[in-house]
């Protein structure tokens, strides 16, 4: 029978001088306010392994035993520690010496109680009473103790509790060594306080290194009176020191009904970063790889590097091997991955560029942040242009449209700027065009250190060597059948490979008050080209009576005149001082005429029009053309300041005025065929930003053009993210875009229509506004009831009526696990030919993913990534979940 | 309308004089403009200078914003950011904030080196935003202020020591009653 207080004993001095005590006859355990028991559990409960995963609620209901304290007790800084669905946490109460870093032994043992009786013969000493002894960081309590001086050792009865940093563990009785720390305890309920985590087991030894066994153990994360999931193992192995836990033989139960067994299973116990396998992810459906599962390892190799290993068994193409590795370091970061298959799906084997081995490798690094010499490398490679599309981690939005292969050491010195860079793509799809390789590029752009009168002298210089292989001939569709690649549609000019020498010194006179500025600037650009020009081209361009020039050059002068005024005023704003300001600006621009017929575009597309358009001296993207120009631009801008800075709002107009019809254009493009290159006045360019504060945001554009009435694009964007609440995020949008100048690979030409094809000479094969963009974007998480959450997105094109992608579910999230179930219908591109119109397939499936907090993170990565994709603000949520 | 040229009223001008400027990417464009835009301001940058300002982080992102028909991206926005920290004395931080910048481009899968250069257009237009967005922050910062700022600070810092001792006054409480058991020490 435990003893329980020190009334319960009969004390007096001994002839050894010590204490001698004898406890009186019937010591009954007073009853404490735990013993009247809870509604979850009978008051019968008394063992460990007859609360079905609960905590003993015999020890104390309230379980105060356990360090837990209810939430409306909590000090705000816990509160802001504690998962928003726990009804309260454990607490490590603050004790003397807890921090105590010095070995077990070489301290001295101090000893509390009420009573204390010395056996002086045994070399025992008993002590009873609010027993508490202290060795070191290791505190014990117990009510009643026998402390064999010999040994040292300590057994201890009754309402035992043995601490060290971090752990608790609750018994009935124990026997603890003190010069090791080595104990044993029985009936025993532990908690971890920094992974929030309990178990119990009847026997749990904790061993000289810290390290607790578990004898039929339990573990979970949930809360002391729900037992919603519990671990149970055979051997369960408790690691503060690493921060993990390993079972063997294990059982997860759920409401004490076994679901699911592993023989072994490695779960970290704490917040910290562990190495082990993390939660797996199960599919089916969706594409051609059959039922999958993922089973992800990771490794906690260093505080600043990790890696994860993701074997992947795909029931209709095989075992998938991939693995990433992160680093970051003072000066650089970066990540590198690998993947490989030995692929036994051959559905796709005479399609031109199947593999049967497939494989994907990829290294993005920064380094030489804090020195002059910054280097930089991107790279990806893969083993045919299927590979994202049969094996890509996510389902379709957020596959690449192209691979990086790039390489560039920039020098940053203190008036310039050197760079060297290689710049290779790969596509991943056979419906495109091959685009241009940079290989190399090299540029050096600075100012002159001296400034005659404030004069500002620039120079800007690259030379550029562009390449690619143009594919001649067929290849094989999924049909079998051949069809001509596209790049036998490109013609001409349009054919050619070439280098680029380009040289820009420019003259400014920037002219700077607080109220304004005036900045005139003249440039002289000057590009040679050297090309050459394969016999298709040369024999096209021959047949159509163009003269072929493989050293074209251009000088073009370049002269604008910038300025602005800032006018402010103090205002109020919902009855706070704010500050307005006005910001009226002109920009001139005078650009002579020149003939760029013979030049051929490498890098170069038109730019569509914005309220950015207004302040660049090209209209064009790079230097392949340079925009003739005779143009006023005029503009307005105002802000609404904080007194802190924040711009809470913002609206900017303006309008370019043309005194000449726009001339250049992209190749094969006359601008009389296009009425917006021969207005007089550009679209209004509207620019809006409303911020009410951190939480929610309005942004809107509209380029409306008065002359022809129309729109030319817009959008709207509404975005909600509610800073005291994770589950709240709501987005609106609207985007609408019909001015886009492009190349349509199906006729080798530009062209400024939204159709794919030609829908006036071939309307059979033509999709009619395929490149106009008229699409809403909704997406929402928000709280239906309290731990449930609505999840849904609704992504749809009114140019062909359709949905793109739209997807419903509901989370439901409590103290100790989560649940996510989501059906998604989307649109997703898995290429069988050249023409679009094959290439999309719709898509329907249903996403299930359960986590069990405590063991290990959150995965389910195929559930994620569209949820990262699909809602703005997602990931921003997941950052600051618990 | 109660509008005035800026300067010739109230406010407008830096009251920041001197500053010490640090960023992860040292030479880095953005501190590069950062450091142009201040001493166009009449700001002396040395390591001296009684506050620094850090360029904490500095990232771009992006995410489709609109799809093609067959749900290849078509319009992608670029969402730049950048993280500043403001340090006053003792390397207090005294304030700071991420400001944002925000840009759609258009894809155009056939013309991919004229696309990326379009959004390295853009890239440079939004660094120049998040320079812009963050001297407005700076400008509103008057020497009081940042007194007020500066005590604010060293006053939290003094709570959060106060609270260290008073746990570690806890822990160091003097123990009862120590019994060595542990002979082999006495020796």
């Amino acid at each position: 029978t435990p003893l329980l207080a020190a009334e319960q004993y009969d004390c007096a001095a001994s002839s050894s001088g010590g204490w001698a005590c004898t406890p009186r006859t019937v010591a009954k355990a007073l009853p404490r306010p735990g013993e009247v028991g809870t509604p979850t559990q009978g008051p019968e409960a008394a063992l460990v392994t007859q609360t079905e995963g609960r905590a003993l609620a015999v020890r104390s209901a309230d379980f105060s035993h356990l360090d837990w304290v209810p939430r409306d007790r909590l000090t705000p800084a816990q509160l802001a520690e504690t998962a928003p669905y726990c009804s309260g946490a454990y607490i490590e109460p603050i004790r003397p010496g807890m921090d105590d870093k010095t070995p077990k032994g070489e301290e001295p043992t101090h000893v509390a109680s009420d009573v204390t009786r010395y056996d002086q013969e045994r070399e025992i000493v008993t002590v009873a009473g609010n027993v508490v002894v202290r060795q070191g960081s290791m505190q014990v309590e117990a009510d009643e103790a026998s402390l064999h001086q010999q040994d040292n050792r300590a057994d201890l009865k009754g309402n035992v509790k043995v601490r060290d940093n971090g752990s608790l563990v609750v018994g009935d009785s124990a026997t603890v060594q003190l010069d090791t720390g080595e104990a044993t305890m029985d009936n025993a309920e532990f908690v971890m306080h920094r992974g929030q985590t309990r178990g119990s087991a009847l026997n749990a030894h904790r061993e000289e290194s810290g390290i607790i066994r578990l004898k039929d153990g339990t573990y979970t994360r949930c809360e002391p009176n729900s037992n919603t999931w519990t671990l149970v193992g055979k051997d369960v192995v408790l690691n503060p020191d690493e921060g993990f836990g390993t079972g063997k033989n294990v059982t997860i139960r759920v409401k004490d009904v076994p679901v699911f067994y592993t023989p072994r299973i490695r779960f970290p116990i704490d917040d910290r970063r562990q190495s082990g396998f993390l939660t797996p992810t199960f599919r089916s459906g969706g594409n051609s790889s059959g039922f999958t599962v993922q089973a992800p390892y990771y490794f906690n190799l260093a505080p600043n590097y990790d890696a994860t290993l993701y074997p992947t068994i795909m029931t209709s193409r095989g075992l998938l091997l991939a693995g990433e590795g992160r680093y970051l370091t003072k000066s650089s970061e970066g990540q590198m991955g690998a993947a490989w298959l030995e692929d036994q799906n051959d559905k796709r084997k005479n399609q031109t560029g199947y593999e049967k081995t497939r494989w994907m490798y990829n290294w993005q690094h920064i380094g030489g942040l804090s020195s002059r010499l910054l280097a930089e490398v991107d790279y990806t490679d893969i083993s045919d242009p299927y590979y994202f599309q049969d094996l890509g981690n996510s389902m379709g939005t957020n596959r690449p449209n192209y691979l990086n292969q790039r390489g560039t050491l920039t020098w940053r010195g203190d008036t310039f700027n050197a760079r060297l860079n290689v710049h290779a793509l790969q596509r991943t799809a056979v419906a495109d065009i091959t685009p241009y390789d940079r290989l190399p590029q090299l540029t050096v752009d600075g100012a002159l250190p001296f400034q005659p009168g404030g004069m500002q002298f620039n120079y800007a210089t690259e030379y550029v060597y562009f390449q690619r292989s143009l594919k001649n001939g067929d290849f094989t569709n999924r049909y079998d059948q051949s069809q001509p690649w596209y790049d036998n549609n490109i013609k001409g000019l349009d054919r050619a490979d070439g280098q680029r020498a380009h040289l820009e010194p420019s003259a400014s006179l920037p002219l700077n008050w607080t109220w304004g500025y005036l900045k005139p600037s003249l440039k002289y650009a000057y590009t040679q080209y050297a090309l050459s020009l394969d016999n298709t081209g040369k024999e096209y361009m021959a047949l159509h009576n163009q003269n072929y020039d493989n050293s074209p050059n251009r000088g073009l002068p370049i002269a604008s005149l910038d300025g602005g005024l800032y006018f402010d005023r103090d205002t109020n704003w919902f009855g706070k001082p704010i500050r307005q300001t006005l910001e009226p600006r002109l920009y001139y621009l005078y650009v002579p005429y020149n003939n760029q017929k013979d030049i051929p575009v490498f890098d170069t597309g038109e730019n569509p029009f914005s309220y950015g358009t207004l302040w660049r001296d090209n209209r064009f993207s790079s230097k392949d053309r340079i925009g003739d120009a005779n143009q006023m631009s005029f503009g307005v801008t105002s802000r609404w300041i904080q007194a802190n800075g924040f711009e809470r709002q913002r609206i900017s107009l303006g309008e370019i005025v043309y005194f000449r019809d726009r001339k250049v254009q992209m190749p094969g493009m006359d601008y009389r065929d296009r009425k917006d290159a021969m207005s007089t006045v550009s679209p209004i360019a509207f620019d809006y930003l409303f911020r009410f504060n951190h939480e929610w945001r309005l942004t809107a554009d509209l380029n409306w053009d008065p002359e022809l009435k129309t729109t030319r694009s817009g959008s709207a964007m509404f975005h909600y993210q509610a800073s005291d609440n994770p589950n709240k995020i709501l987005n609106l949008g609207y985007r609408y875009r019909n001015d886009t100048v492009r190349y349509d690979p199906t006729t080798g030409t530009w062209q400024y229509s939204s159709d794919y094809g030609n829908c006036k000479t071939n309307p059979a094969s033509c999709i009619k506004d395929y490149y106009k963009v008229q699409q809403h974007d909704m997406s929402i998480i928000w709280p239906i009831v309290p731990q449930w959450n609505a999840i849904a997105r609704w992504q749809y094109d009114y140019a062909r009526n359709r949905t793109l992608e739209a997807f419903g579910g509901f989370e439901y999230d409590s103290c100790c696990w989560k649940l996510r179930v989501i059906n998604r219908y989307w649109m997703n591109y898995t290429e069988y030919g050249l023409n679009p119109n094959l290439n999309d397939r719709t898509n329907n499936g249903v996403f299930f993913q359960i986590v069990l907090k405590g063991l290990g993170d959150v995965m389910g990565n195929r559930v994620e990534s569209f949820l990262q994709q699909g809602i703005e603000g997602y990931t921003a949520r997941e950052e600051q979940a618990h | 309308c109660g509008f005035h040229l800026r300067g010739t009223g109230q406010g407008g001008q830096f009251a920041i004089k001197e500053l010490d400027l640090s960023a992860r990417n040292a030479y880095g464009e953005t501190v590069r403009l950062l450091r142009e835009q201040l001493e166009a301001n009449h700001v002396k940058i040395h390591a001296g200078a009684p506050y620094e300002l850090v360029l904490v982080r500095e990232g771009q992102r992006q995410r489709i914003a609109s799809y093609t028909t067959s749900g290849r991206g078509s319009e992608y926005e670029l969402i730049s950011e950048l993280q500043y920290e403001l340090h006053g004395k003792q390397d207090l931080p005294l304030t700071g904030s991420t400001v944002t910048a925000r840009r759609v481009y258009m894809y155009d899968q056939n013309n991919i080196t004229g696309s990326n250069q379009q959004a390295k257009q853009l890239s440079d237009e939004m660094r120049n935003e998040l320079v812009q967005q963050t001297m407005m922050r700076l400008q509103q910062l008057t020497p009081s202020k940042l007194e007020q700022l500066q005590q604010k600070a060293e006053e939290q810092a003094r709570i959060e020591e106060q609270l260290q001792e008073q746990a570690d006054r806890q822990q160091n409480a003097p123990q009862q009653s120590p019994i060595d058991l542990l002979r082999q020490q006495q020796k």
